[in-house]
């Protein structure tokens, strides 16, 4: 064994009620691009929730960045660098733009209101818009921007390119190579296969609450086979979903 | 049938307890805990609380004392055998009204307005001459004589209390189980889905809060009578708040729970001043209920239960 | 006309102490859900130690602060160690604060008796002025209430609106678990937040001492008037708490002046009212 990845999860056991979410998920994440794909109701969203602290477990560990994180608080587990951009988004609606930045700001940062900015020249032209009389696009930005004022060293992304136009979505795509390249950790979980194939370097596919399979993305994009069977996609529907957004 | 069965030790009391325990120790939470169980009744099925519980109960014994013989120079003196259905219809609609006015709140929403509701009426009566005799209230109220039998000898008005809080646990079991009160409880746990179904959720809910009324409201004569007298402070924030310390102390997921509140907070209250400065009462009561709502939510029903639970398991790990 | 006019301050006097109350009442519920049943009692503990600070420094100001403090410290207290306990549990929080205002009154009863205190006022506020145009004299301290409740509604109006606290509070009221995602201690901020609305509380029952007089059962008088100021404005909202204290203190002076044995009907037809067109209130948010 190496380097210990940014992110282990071990055996990790999810309940809702009755109902068994997740069924002793392992899984690695280091600081590449890591694309989590899977059909609808296999757990992803849950498996996001219980890495920040958020769905209570009943099993399994979670280490991040050599801290025992299992049974930490969400806001510990973000202050020790886990940024999480959720699914739907999740802005607050009666914060301007400006004030989800402000609210987020630390001395010595390294993304700063000005950088957000300079980054999504869209969100200083809404600087004083609330959350809700933004677009999505712009409300993936924002909600984007304000897990990057954490200076994450992981960065948790739930289905960031859901429901936004096509251009937004090559947009969403860059931004997280971009992020990658520079050396964060980015765990990218996605309905659409497309955006995952451009922005991860390595997927993990999810059925029924257990990672099944963890490839590199060209592998998996190779083997059509393998995509019908996990992802019930056939060859055809990928162009249709991408006509689609 | 078998939670009435729970009333059988009260049944046997008469044949070792004098006076004092029969009417002020036992009757007087068999009384309390009739009130209570409207509000039980409520939590359980309904899933409200309810802070408008002694209200229902005042309103039947504000009848009971208008129309009834009384010491005071108001109201208008008329049979028992009509005073009291009126006073249980009187009741069972202010149950519906409250019910109709809080139809839309659930949670801590409704608590609020239930308590709105029933401080609002103590103030009405408190401010009300002609039907109320504001602050000084109705004194002098005399239960009945039925048959010959006189309501105010303690053993007849101990019996009839135990035939009511029997009766009253058993409509509240048989009500559940009718297809309103299944109904009641499919709008507690999904409200949106009864009206997806076609099922008007106001009636439904109105209906739950009458049949509280209703409960309250048996209670609320046999209270009147119990006490001789009532006034605003019968219904003020007092009683409101005792009502409830009754029903969380006891349990609010069973309607049992509310006679075991009742008894505990009567025990509690008559027996306090021994161990504790009389005046000191509400810091004691505030501590009981701060420690059951703290360590035992499901009240000394839930602790009860489970205490026998653990004491059914025990022989069985013996044997493994 | 006169006694319209004069009914009509003493109003928005009632309205004004109304809304020190329920401003408090309402700002915690808004962000934690949780019903402070036992926000009467900090409002009452507020009045008795601003009567005791006042008494001993001989400063007005300075009892209003202590007060405040005092209420503060204890609603604080509370949060950190009881209600936080179970947080997101309301009806279990609610149902511990009824429990808690129980001991509390108890233990002032105890302490302060059953006697009424009025707090003295600096000589500057004791006596009354002249209106202009009407020429009746009214009292100073009535109208040194509604200018202190202007200014708090205001203040708590700026910090909410413009600061920093503000915005977390807001974002705590939109979204408590992603504030908590974004490494904010939001078991923290409800104990500010709970010292806040102590604060406020414990103010306002200085205010209630100066102004009127405060004694056992003040503090449930306080909680059910901000109970109904909160349901007829609209649970969480700062400006609903100030409309609804305009519409329940000036509701209430009418009636008693216009009708003195339904007085509290009308109170409580605004309210049957308002539920029945609104029920979230008349700026609350509705319930998603």
């Amino acid at each position: 064994m190496g380097i210990e990845p940014l992110l282990s999860i071990r055996d990790l056991q999810v309940h809702y009620g009755t109902s068994h979410v997740l069924h002793g998920v392992n899984l690695d994440v280091d600081q590449t691009s890591l694309g989590m794909l899977g059909r609808n109701g296999m757990g992803k969203t849950t498996l996001c929730a219980a890495i920040m602290g958020l769905v209570p477990i009943s099993g399994g560990s979670i280490h991040f960045d050599g801290h025992d994180i299992t049974s930490s608080t969400p806001e510990k587990r973000a202050r020790l660098g886990i940024g999480y951009v959720p699914q739907g988004r999740r802005v607050f609606r009666s914060l301007t733009v400006e004030e989800h930045l402000r609210m987020m700001q630390r001395k010595g940062s390294e993304w700063t209101i000005e950088r957000v900015f300079d980054t999504f020249v869209r969100l200083k032209e809404r600087r004083r818009n609330l959350g809700d009389q933004l677009s999505g696009g712009e409300q993936q930005m924002l909600a984007i921007s304000r897990a990057l004022m954490l200076d994450p060293k992981l960065l948790v992304l739930d289905e960031p390119t859901e429901g936004l136009a096509p251009a937004i979505v090559s947009d969403v795509i860059d931004l997280v190579v971009r992020l990658s390249t520079e050396g964060m950790g980015i765990m990218l979980v996605e309905q659409n296969i497309h955006a995952a194939f451009a922005a991860a370097q390595n997927v993990a596919i999810m059925v029924n609450g257990l990672i099944v399979e963890k490839l590199p993305t060209a592998v998996l994009e190779g083997d059509i086979e393998l995509q019908k069977r996990h992802l019930g996609i056939e060859p055809g529907q990928i162009t249709a979903e991408e006509d689609l957004v | 049938m078998k939670s009435a069965l729970f009333l059988l030790p009260f049944a046997l009391v008469p044949f070792f307890a004098n006076d004092f325990w029969l009417v002020q120790i036992f009757g007087r939470a068999l009384i309390l805990g009739i009130i209570a169980l409207s509000l039980t009744f409520l939590a359980a099925y309904l899933g409200v609380v309810s802070f408008a519980q002694a209200t229902m109960a005042g309103v039947a014994g504000y009848t009971v004392a208008y129309f009834g013989p009384n010491t005071v120079d108001v109201g208008r003196e008329m049979p028992f055998f009509v005073v009291l259905p009126l006073a249980m219809i009187m009741a069972t609609l202010s149950g519906a009204i409250i019910g109709l006015i809080a139809r839309r709140s659930q949670g801590i929403y409704a608590i609020m307005i239930t308590l709105a509701i029933g401080v609002a009426f103590f103030y009405f009566t408190r401010q009300n001459y002609n039907y109320f005799n504001g602050w000084t209230g109705f004194s002098g109220i005399r239960a009945p004589e039925i048959a010959g039998t006189s309501l105010r000898e303690p053993l007849p008005f101990y019996l009839l209390i135990i035939l009511v809080s029997a009766l009253c646990l058993l409509f509240v079991n048989g009500f559940i189980k009718s297809p309103l009160g299944l109904t009641i409880q499919a709008v507690r746990d999904a409200p949106k889905r009864v009206l997806a179904i076609g099922i008007p959720t106001t009636p439904v809910i109105v209906s739950a809060y009458a049949f509280a009324g209703f409960i309250a409201g048996s209670g609320g004569i046999l209270n009147v009578w119990y006490q001789e007298r009532i006034s605003s402070f019968s219904v003020g924030l007092g009683p409101i708040v005792d009502i409830l310390v009754i029903a969380v102390i006891g349990g609010l997921k069973n309607p049992i729970g509310a006679f075991i509140g009742a008894l505990a907070f009567v025990l509690l209250d008559t027996f306090a001043v021994d161990f504790i400065d009389r005046e000191r009462f509400n810091t004691l009561i505030g501590l009981v209920l701060l420690a059951i709502i703290m360590g035992a939510p499901d009240g000394l029903h839930g602790l009860a239960k489970s205490w026998l639970s653990r004491f059914k398991k025990r022989p069985s790990e013996n044997q493994v | 006309m006169t006694f319209f006019l004069i009914v009509t301050l003493n109003g928005l006097t009632l309205a004004a102490l109304y809304f020190l109350a329920a401003s408090g009442f309402t700002l915690i519920f808004g962000l934690m859900r949780t019903v402070n049943m036992a926000h009467g009692a900090l409002l009452l503990l507020g009045g008795y130690v601003g009567f005791e600070v006042a008494k001993t420094t001989g400063f007005w100001p300075l009892g209003i602060l202590g007060g405040g403090l005092a209420a503060a410290f204890a609603g604080a207290l509370i949060q950190f160690g009881i209600l936080g306990r179970f947080q997101g549990d309301e009806l279990r929080q609610t149902l511990a604060s009824i429990a808690l205002s129980i001991i509390m009154a108890d233990l002032m009863l105890w302490y302060w008796g059953g006697i009424t205190y009025q707090v003295a006022l600096p000589d500057a506020l004791a006596g009354g002025f002249k209106l202009p145009l009407l020429g009746v004299g009214y009292a100073s301290i009535r109208l040194v209430l509604i200018i202190f409740a202007v200014v708090v509604g205001i203040t708590l109006w700026l910090v909410i609106a413009k600061t920093r606290l503000g915005a977390i509070i807001r974002a705590g009221v939109d979204d408590r678990e992603m504030l908590r995602a974004l490494g904010f201690d939001v078991a923290k901020i409800f104990i500010i937040v709970f010292a806040l609305g102590g604060l406020l509380a414990g103010m306002a029952g200085v205010v209630a001492a100066s102004a009127l007089s405060i004694a056992p059962g003040t503090d449930l008088q306080f909680l059910l008037s901000s109970l109904v100021v909160v349901i007829v404005g609209g649970m969480g909202s700062v400006g609903g708490a100030a409309l609804g204290a305009l519409l329940i203190g000036l509701a209430e002076q009418y009636g008693l002046a216009y009708a003195p044995t339904y007085g509290v009907v009308f109170t409580f037809a605004i309210m049957v009212f308002v539920l029945a067109v609104r029920p979230q209130g008349l700026l609350g948010r509705s319930e998603t």
